[in-house]
């Protein structure tokens, strides 16, 4: 609105008023991301702690998808889709994370083995601090884009259509995953059905 | 398959809520202000490169006839061109012997001959001097008076418009300004640039709580400084001063990782 009246005007105000409406804008959504942050920040963490595994990570992550979501407040203009966006940062972010974490555990792996596996590792020690370790090692076998099909449709309860947008994949693979993926835990974790 | 198993919610349930993540409202609220204010800078500097830009442009482009790109001191020089013909015109009369001396070489037999004689017996006195001062050796007591006579007018007459355009050129005051480029920073050890303008010559001094550095500026005017802050702590955020005589500005940066 400031901005085309600026431009109505014609003026040499427009840019001085233009840069008033950005940081009007900025502060704005900073004060809403901080509200989305308060109130959606527990689940969010605990999303990418089923996707990553280790709680450090997970909460590096979702202090991460806050940042990257006031970042591009900009593509989000509708209220109702923010959290969805939101999620699919995680989804993202964690996907990266897991990405890192392959590379540096086939780098660290030779060292590792040469000790006789005596060492524990971080996601180890997150993992006995877990009600269910079981549950957060049988999620880590899982293949990346399993792991997260699962994790929506599981414990989000997000239609196939909303896992669909949220990983970037069609229906179809989104089916194709959810199914694989919970017959393999079901196989690990002694059938629950 | 792709229904919603209860037995693996539960168990999906137990391990998410076994994470009990710490909200920390003031680092996220931290860390978009830093963000905030680096999007708000860069917004900024923006602005004012384009509007520098621009002016720059409207004031070095001359809106005469023949439009051409000059630089800004020919748009005064309306009034200063013909100043500096000014004073050539005015020059001749005392500068009549200087200018005669080159010529005296070249037409030392023709000067009887010339039709200038009429302009004044004076002239033409002072054109036969500089012919004496040629061959000094011949005349030394008639040459000597009048040589020096000249020469002492001449040079101060003479020089003031040689100094004229240079005393125009220095006096370009620059305009002090600060920037910051990143106000966060998550490499190791974390840093930030900042830049700028100030006078030539002057002393930048930028200083924080865990780190700083001095920089003279050069002849542009222009400066630009990298500061490091190795001891900074992660997610606190602290003030960085930048200060150049009766200038002062301050910005804030935080470590956002340790790296």
């Amino acid at each position: 609105m400031i901005v085309h009246t600026a431009e109505a005007h014609g003026g040499d105000t427009a840019p001085t008023l233009r840069l008033v409406a950005d940081n009007t804008r900025l502060g704005s959504a900073r004060s809403e991301v901080v509200v989305l942050y308060q109130a959606h920040f527990r689940q969010v963490a605990r999303l990418a702690y089923l996707l990553c595994g280790d709680t450090q990570q997970a909460d590096d992550l979702a202090h991460d998808a806050f940042v990257r979501l006031y970042e591009h407040w900009d593509r989000v203009d509708d209220p109702a889709k923010r959290l969805a966006y939101l999620r699919s940062i995680v989804v993202n972010l964690a996907h990266s994370a897991h990405r890192r974490s392959v590379t540096a555990r086939r780098h660290a792996a030779a060292p590792m083995l040469a000790e006789g596996g005596a060492t524990t590792s971080a996601e180890d020690v997150a993992m006995s601090r877990s009600a269910r370790p079981d549950v957060i090692a049988a999620l880590g076998t899982l293949p990346d884009r399993q792991r997260t099909a699962v994790v929506l449709r599981h414990w989000l309860h997000m239609t196939e259509g909303e896992i669909a947008q949220a990983m970037g994949c069609s229906i179809g693979s989104v089916r194709t995953h959810v199914t694989r993926g919970h017959q393999t835990l079901a196989l690990r974790l002694g059938g629950f059905r | 398959m792709n229904e919603p198993d209860p037995r693996l919610e539960q168990l999906l349930d137990e391990a998410a809520n076994s994470f009990h993540p710490t909200l920390d409202v003031a680092r996220m609220e931290r860390t978009l202000t830093g963000r905030h204010r680096r999007r708000g800078l860069m917004v900024l500097g923006s602005a004012a490169a384009c509007l520098a830009l621009i002016a720059g442009g409207a004031f070095a482009f001359r809106a005469d006839g023949n439009a051409r790109v000059s630089p800004m001191q020919s748009e005064p020089g309306h009034t200063t061109e013909p100043k500096s013909t000014e004073p050539r015109n005015t020059e001749p009369r005392n500068t009549e012997p200087k200018t005669t001396e080159p010529d005296s070489t070249e037409p030392d037999d023709t000067e009887p001959g010339t039709t200038e004689g009429p302009s004044g017996p004076t002239t033409t006195e002072r054109r036969t001097e500089p012919p004496s001062t040629n061959p000094p050796k011949t005349d030394p007591p008639r040459t000597e008076p009048p040589n020096t006579e000249p020469h002492a007018t001449e040079p101060p007459k003479t020089d003031p418009p040689n100094t004229e355009p240079p005393a125009t050129e220095p006096p370009a005051p620059v305009e002090w300004s600060a920037f910051q480029v990143h106000g966060t920073g998550d490499a190791t050890p974390p840093y930030d640039v900042f830049y700028g303008t100030a006078q030539p010559g002057s002393i930048i001094i930028i200083s924080s709580p865990y780190g700083g550095r001095d920089k003279l500026v050069g002849e542009s005017g222009n400066w630009e400084v990298k500061v490091y802050f190795p001891d900074a702590p992660v997610g606190e955020p602290f003030q960085v001063w930048v200060t150049s005589g009766d200038h002062h500005d301050d910005f804030w940066f935080t470590r956002v990782s340790p790296g």
